[in-house]
């Protein structure tokens, strides 16, 4: 039989109060440091990638362009594939390629041609906080999302899209968002 | 159209009572412990509160609490706590000796908590052998802004707003995100509802904008969290994918409500 917690004294609750608050007062100071970001980052609703539809992983076997000129035709690349076709750079440091697909045919393929392994990598953890091999993250979904075109060919997601899968896989991080905005904006003044 | 955001689907996730798990507490133990209080000098000012809150208006969110939890007026605490705790006692309550918790013989738990003038912060209220304590948010929502609504069966219960306010302005470690995403649940399942989220917007007008601020942060850390989870997938738990796509819903009626809310 399960034992009823204890009730809490009115001591007790305010001194639970008192360190919930002492929480927020320091995630206070992290929005404070982020400016007008956090604000922007805020009025986000985050895109899950990895709760877009079904997610595979597989090790690279070919350097992630190699494995991203394979898919161009088939995938619309998403998070910081997406951030790397579309500004040459990316934002996390895994090196793994993240791609929406319709169907998995195009996994087998280039499985056949050597540019992944042919068996699933069993960790298909977006943002590891451990090491492990570059992968191919890919998210069958029914629909691919909205895409634009970048140098190359290669569709992406669009720039709204890719601040809400960039929340959604790490959070609001202010440092990563300013990147993602100031290549966003330096690409928007080029063109 | 990718998967997330097909919305169509109602949310079924089944009231608190369909659950099998005894500890979980449910709607007709909540309208026995207001019957309860009604007896007692606090009377008709009971609120039910917290997660009992959604025992006081129809949702099909579960309220999965162990205990009930009651807000009552702090001045009533303090100037009638013994006869609190004796009527109570008469009734088969038992008062737990330093505490604000009550136990049947058959393991109906509840807790009060006070509701006092906002200005004068959190603090514990009482005195004596009845000591409260008294949130300066749920003292805004339930007080000052009077988001309650009577019950028929007696005693009052937040409105839907007053429960979504509350919910979002709870701060709880411990409890992880369950009262953000409680809220969020709420807030997708009567989006579109007009008076729901106008009433919305009157309460947290009232709230700090530090605190709003809050609120933006925790409701999107909770939906992320739930996002996160690495144990749910649609597998054995086919609650989860339209939590989930209720929770996103949720934040985004949230975030056009607070953008009212600064207009």
């Amino acid at each position: 039989m399960l034992e009823r917690r204890r009730g809490l004294t009115a001591e007790e609750r305010l001194a639970e109060r008192r360190r919930d608050l002492a929480r927020l007062r320091r995630a206070r100071l992290a929005r404070e440091l982020a400016g007008p970001l956090w604000r922007r980052m805020a009025s986000i609703t985050p895109v899950l990638f990895q709760r877009e539809g079904v997610v595979a992983a597989r090790r690279l076997c070919a350097e992630p362009q190699v494995v991203m000129d394979a898919l161009r035709g088939d995938a619309v690349f998403a998070l910081d594939a997406a951030m790397r076709l579309a500004h040459g750079s990316g934002f996390l440091s895994a090196g793994d390629v993240q791609a929406y697909l319709l169907r998995t045919e195009p996994l087998e393929r280039i499985a056949a041609a050597g540019l992944i392994e042919s068996a699933p990598h069993p960790d298909t953890v977006l943002v590891r906080p451990w090491p492990g091999p570059a992968r191919l993250l890919v998210c069958v979904v029914d629909e691919l999302p909205s895409a634009r075109e970048v140098q190359g060919g290669y569709r992406v997601v669009t720039g709204e899209r890719l601040r809400r899968e960039l929340i959604g896989a790490v959070g609001a991080r202010a440092d990563l968002f300013a990147l993602l905005e100031r290549a966003e904006r330096a690409a928007v003044t080029s063109s | 159209m990718p998967r997330s955001i097909h919305r169509t689907e109602p949310l079924r996730l089944g009231a608190a009572g369909q659950y099998s798990n005894a500890e979980v507490t449910d709607r007709s133990t909540a309208l026995r412990v207001l019957a309860a209080l009604g007896r007692t000098p606090v009377g008709e000012s009971a609120v039910l509160v917290d997660s009992s809150g959604l025992f006081g208006f129809e949702s099909d969110v579960p309220a999965l609490t162990e205990d009930v939890d009651i807000a009552v007026p702090e001045l009533v605490v303090e100037q009638h706590g013994p006869e609190i705790v004796e009527s109570l006692s008469a009734q088969g309550f038992d008062h737990e000796p330093g505490t604000a918790t009550f136990v049947s013989a058959d393991g109906i738990t509840f807790d009060l908590l006070g509701h006092g003038e906002p200005e004068a912060g959190d603090h514990i209220g009482g005195a004596g052998v009845l000591r409260v304590m008294v949130f300066e948010d749920i003292s805004r929502i339930v007080g000052e802004q009077d988001a309650t609504a009577a019950l028929p069966e007696g005693g009052r219960s937040l409105t839907p707003a007053g429960f979504a306010a509350c919910k979002l302005l709870t701060e709880r470690a411990h409890k992880g995100t369950k009262d953000k995403l409680q809220a969020l649940l709420v807030l997708a399942e009567r989006a579109g509802d007009a008076r729901f989220e106008a009433e919305l917007v009157r309460l947290l007008r009232s709230i700090d904008p530090v605190r709003l601020e809050d609120v933006s942060a925790g409701a999107q850390d909770a939906f992320l969290a739930l996002g996160h989870a690495p144990t749910f997938s649609d597998a054995g738990a086919e609650g989860y994918a339209p939590a989930l796509r209720q929770a996103e819903i949720g934040l985004e009626r949230l975030t056009a409500i607070l953008e009212r809310v600064h207009a």
